[in-house]
């Protein structure tokens, strides 16, 4: 399966998906101006890897500030994960905040909150 | 209502700490995603430059982008009412006390809208921050995008993040159309 790399703009994240390496991150800054378009093609790659997952995913949310629509995409990615968790394989997820950012590491907690996955918290100096 | 000055003329008349107040940004006109990011980063560059505590500038940042947006968003899927209350035309007020900061938007929109509009800003202002907490889990899950990418948790973020509620009017504009005030606090 062909890795999904994109690069960081000025208001969109920096996202890699490589199953080969097994590295899978969303880091930076998503504001974009259509959170649909530019997120459809993640949430399709997200898609089509659970047909064929790794039997451990681990899945790195590294993110500076993200707005409100982003954060219901985040939501359909965890959902997705989800179910694979659902079918016996483990995932994990690792959720990184800046030292003092106090609404990113709740923000995390919400999500852990609201999903059966396996969050880990992480923070990292800025 | 002179229409060359209809935006800050309404925010004036909506806003009255203006005279005790700094402006840190004022701007009448098209709210497009780039205007957005070049606001919101001028003014993150300026907190920073000031040493302004984190949690404020990063909560006023999220005020702007969130508030900036809904303007932007809600400009496509209407028609002009004319030259000069074009849809996406925001007036924008940033000024701040000693205390806090101050964002005061207007914007146009139709009648129609009022009364979903002013129900869930009623509906959020009174609430505790568990029932916060409480809705956007419940919008989040059950929500849907819109096609401008609104997920309906705007307003509702941004009083848990700034523990303020959020003052709102509507001034009636031409037959079909109102102003949308909006005054946001975010604590120093």
């Amino acid at each position: 399966m062909a890795a999904l790399k994109i690069e960081p703009g000025d208001d969109t994240p920096m996202v890699i998906l490589d199953k080969e390496h097994n590295k899978f991150e969303i880091s930076g800054k998503s504001m974009p101006a259509d959170v649909r378009s530019f997120y459809q093609p993640v949430l399709d790659w997200v898609s089509a890897y659970t047909d064929d997952p790794l039997d451990k995913t681990i899945f790195d949310f590294k993110l500076i500030y993200f707005n409100t629509s982003s954060s219901k995409i985040f939501l359909d990615i965890f959902m997705m994960l989800e179910e694979l968790s659902e079918a016996g394989k483990e995932v994990l997820v690792r959720w990184h905040s800046a030292e003092p950012d106090e609404d990113m590491q709740d923000a995390g907690e919400e999500y852990a909150e609201m999903t059966e996955l396996q969050f880990e918290f992480h923070t990292y100096e800025f | 209502m002179n229409n060359k000055r209809g935006y800050f003329d309404a925010i004036s008349e909506f806003y009255d700490d203006l005279p005790d107040s700094e402006i840190i940004l004022a701007f009448d006109g098209d709210v497009t995603h780039q205007v957005m990011k070049a606001f919101v980063s001028s003014v993150e560059d300026r907190l920073e430059r000031e040493n302004e505590n984190e949690a404020s500038r990063n909560r006023l940042y999220h005020v702007l982008v969130e508030c900036l947006q809904n303007i932007n968003r809600h400009a496509d899927d209407q028609e002009p009412v004319d030259v000069e209350f074009f849809p996406g035309r925001g007036g924008i007020l940033l000024s701040r006390t000693n205390k806090k900061y101050c964002l005061v938007t207007a914007n146009i929109i139709r009648n129609e809208e009022i009364p979903e509009l002013k129900e869930m800003l009623e509906k959020i202002n009174p609430m505790k921050d568990e029932e916060l907490n409480l809705l956007y889990k419940k919008q989040l899950t059950e929500g849907q995008l819109s096609s401008k990418g609104g997920a309906g948790l705007g307003f509702i973020d941004i009083r848990r993040k700034t523990g303020n509620k959020m003052e709102f009017k509507f001034v009636s504009k031409e037959k079909e159309t109102s102003f949308f005030l909006l005054n946001i606090t975010v604590n120093r």
